[in-house]
């Protein structure tokens, strides 16, 4: 648990962060949003004291972050940035067991380790361990870099737009792993980014900070249908708004007994892309199938409309 | 020049560009334009130009001729690097056998005094190929540890042809032979000194590039001191620094026997060393600006402590351009060791104004010629540490 308790940061007499106070529970994970300037990595980066506050504390587990020394803290706590900020002179393995290393493992131990999250990562250990960072696709770097972030198995993950330099299809991918990791080790995982999409379609919640200050501090679905301020309101998207409603909703929500004609779509898929369906089958009724391809009842293009935006 | 978009493929093969030119000048006036060896009675007379036909047998000057132009052609016309490389190392290897034979025939059996020195033609020639042999090697993108070879390979057969008293008749020679026990006490004053100056450079100028990095005020500062010192030209350096190490001398106990003078090595030690700070502090605050910042980020995010930052990330991501200072400071102290002579430094230069203030060209190069080989061997082994340093993960050091 990471208590932030009315926190302040300025910069030669120009605030950054201006008293912020939020608590992001244990295997939680919450993305911080803004545009730039708006204090979100500043932010980020008090929580593992890269940056000192100035006013207010920060809590992990209870504990005030200066107990202990900066180094210590930092070795607790993940670490992952844009461009991954690979060590050019060292391999994979060295990259990743940097952490373990400054904690004395031993080096059996590191290695075990650096072999299970290469694994873990889709990353053969047999051919990554000993490669260069330049010798990696830019996915591949980013894996590790998350990785290395993982090694001495910390609580807490912070990230600061892990995945800015991905190209869009490996960004999709490397967005579902982090999931699937996060889901599988129980990470309490904070990540800023500046993309809105990103962050409602990551975060268990979302932080939403502008000029220094926390405007919003909720579930994706409440920060859509009730945006605390017309900051949040744009941020969000007015004409993207529905079609992301509708991708927090599943069809199986809004099955209906009947037959329809067409190919049928599964039960699990989001009603936004449902309605894609719809538009691209050309018909306004739909058969729905379980996952062992049975039809089990049909969802009309009349009851998504009506019924899609999760308000009766 | 042969356009090969315009001339037909056969003519295309023959194509001639400007270094080829330039070969080809070089080796025609080398050959029939200047003279290649000077003869004199004895050490003192004035010389009278050899040229080439003359220098020689006339069966071998014929036949070394033919030699020698056919290689300077094949190297001029040749587009391969490998067959420039080849013809120049043939006809650099048939030049410098000719010189010493040349030596050979002009001096009369038993003449003692009489003095063969190679003249214009032979170092002409001399240009051309070695401009081949170094044309080649760039363009073949010679690995620097390869280039450590072929320098070995160079010393070996250098020395083998000096063994066999190949050039014994040679001028040059002839004034190492009667100064051989001294001409290895000077090039062993002339290592000490380029190195020592060195290696104290390094043991100081490293620290003030951490300090000139860390502390950004002081960098245009000290950057700037030491580019001043960099301008002050060397013989105004040596001379301005014999009144305070002559005052240190004889006013501070215990300095002069430390071997601490107003003239001799001392003066030539701290002179150096001067001119070698800029070069190493400069490239250790480009090498450490050079770390990217995302790399120095993430060190400091896994918890590495400020020294363990500077010593696993900063310092190793920093060294080859640190080492690229090193070499700078290297070959220029390797020249400039020579000029120490004039205040009693020692060294190779010695020979260099010993030959001056006697007219004696051939003492001159006794001096110079060991003082290029050096300068040149010390760049060559600096470059294959730097290649060594810099793998394997440097090339993804741009990213």
């Amino acid at each position: 648990m990471i208590e932030i308790e009315n926190v302040s940061k300025r910069y030669n007499g120009l605030p950054a962060v201006k008293n912020v106070s939020m608590t992001i529970r244990a295997h939680e994970f919450v993305t911080i949003v803004g545009m730039s300037g708006s204090g979100k990595t500043t932010l980020l980066r008090m929580i593992n004291r890269l940056v000192e506050v100035d006013e207010g504390t920060i809590k992990i587990d209870g504990v005030d972050n200066r107990d202990v020394s900066g180094p210590q803290l930092r070795r607790s706590i993940g670490y992952a940035i844009q461009q991954h900020g690979l060590f050019p002179h060292r391999s994979v393995a060295e990259n990743i067991g940097t952490v373990p290393g400054l904690l004395g493992w031993t080096v059996e131990k590191t290695g075990e380790r650096v072999d299970e999250l290469l694994s873990l990562f889709q990353l053969d250990p047999a051919i990554y361990r000993d490669r260069y960072p330049h010798e990696l696709s830019g996915g591949q770097q980013q894996r590790v870099g998350v990785a290395r972030a993982l090694a001495a198995r910390p609580n807490i993950l912070l990230m600061d737009e892990p995945f800015g330099a991905l190209d869009p299809v490996i960004r999709n991918k490397a967005r579902e792993d982090l999931q699937k990791i996060q889901q599988q080790l129980g990470t309490t995982i904070v990540m800023v980014t500046h993309d809105m999409e990103e962050a409602l379609a990551l975060g268990h919640r979302i932080a939403i900070m502008d000029g220094g200050e926390l405007v919003q501090f909720a579930e994706p679905a409440d920060v859509l249908r009730n945006p605390a301020s017309e900051f949040v309101e744009s941020l969000v998207g007015k004409g993207e708004k529905p079609f992301r409603l509708l991708a927090f909703a599943s069809v199986e929500d809004l099955i209906e007994p009947g037959e329809a004609s067409g190919s049928p779509i599964s039960g699990q898929l989001s009603l936004r892309d449902a309605l894609a369906e719809f538009v691209a089958q050309g018909k306004t009724s739909l058969p729905v199938k379980d996952e062992n391809a049975r039809i089990v009842g049909q969802i009309t293009l009349d009851s998504l409309v009506r019924n899609g935006s999760g308000t009766p | 020049m042969a356009n090969p978009a315009t001339s037909p493929r056969g003519i295309a093969a023959l194509h001639v560009d400007k270094l080829g030119l330039l070969v080809a000048l070089l080796t025609g006036w080398g050959l029939g334009g200047a003279s290649f060896a000077t003869f004199r009675a004895n050490r003192i007379v004035q010389g009278s130009a050899v040229e080439f036909w003359n220098a020689l047998p006339s069966s071998l000057a014929l036949a070394a001729m033919l030699g020698i132009v056919a290689a300077a052609a094949a190297g001029a016309l040749g587009r391969s690097h490998l067959l420039r490389l080849a013809s120049g190392l043939a006809g650099l290897i048939v030049v410098l056998l000719l010189i010493g034979t040349a030596a050979g025939y002009l001096t009369s059996e038993g003449d003692k005094l009489a003095r063969v020195s190679p003249a214009a033609g032979f170092w002409l020639l001399v240009i051309a190929f070695a401009l081949l042999i170094i044309d080649a090697l760039s363009r073949l993108s010679v690995k620097p540890l390869v280039r450590l070879v072929i320098l070995a390979a160079f010393y070996l057969v250098f020395g083998l042809g000096l063994a066999a008293g190949l050039w014994d008749d040679l001028s040059l020679l002839k004034e190492y032979s009667t100064r051989a026990a001294s001409f290895w006490a000077e090039g062993r004053n002339h290592l000490v000194l380029a190195m020592g100056s060195m290696a104290a450079a390094i043991l100081a100028g490293i620290p003030i590039g951490l300090v000139c990095y860390a502390l950004p005020a002081t960098r245009s500062a000290i950057l700037n001191i030491l580019n001043t010192i960099q301008t002050i030209p060397s013989m105004a350096m040596f001379t301005l620094l014999i009144a305070p190490l002559g005052w240190i001398a004889t006013n501070i106990p215990g300095a002069s026997e430390l071997g601490i003078r107003g003239i001799g090595t001392a003066p030539a030690f701290v002179a150096l060393f001067l001119y070698s700070l800029l070069p190493v502090v400069a490239n250790t605050v480009a090498g450490l600006a050079g770390v990217p910042h995302n790399v120095r980020d993430a060190a400091r995010g896994t918890g590495m402590t400020a020294w363990q930052r500077l010593a696993r990330v900063d310092f190793p991501l920093a060294l080859p351009t640190i080492l690229t200072g090193i070499r700078i400071v290297l070959v220029q102290n390797i020249g400039l060791v020579t000029i120490a002579a004039l205040i009693g430094g020692g060294g190779y230069g010695v020979f260099v104004f010993q030959g001056l203030g006697q007219m004696a060209t051939d003492l001159v190069l006794l001096g110079a010629l060991p003082t290029v080989l050096l300068a040149v061997s010390a760049a060559v082994v600096l470059d294959a540490v730097i290649e060594a340093a810099s793998s394997p993960g440097a090339q993804g050091k741009a990213e």
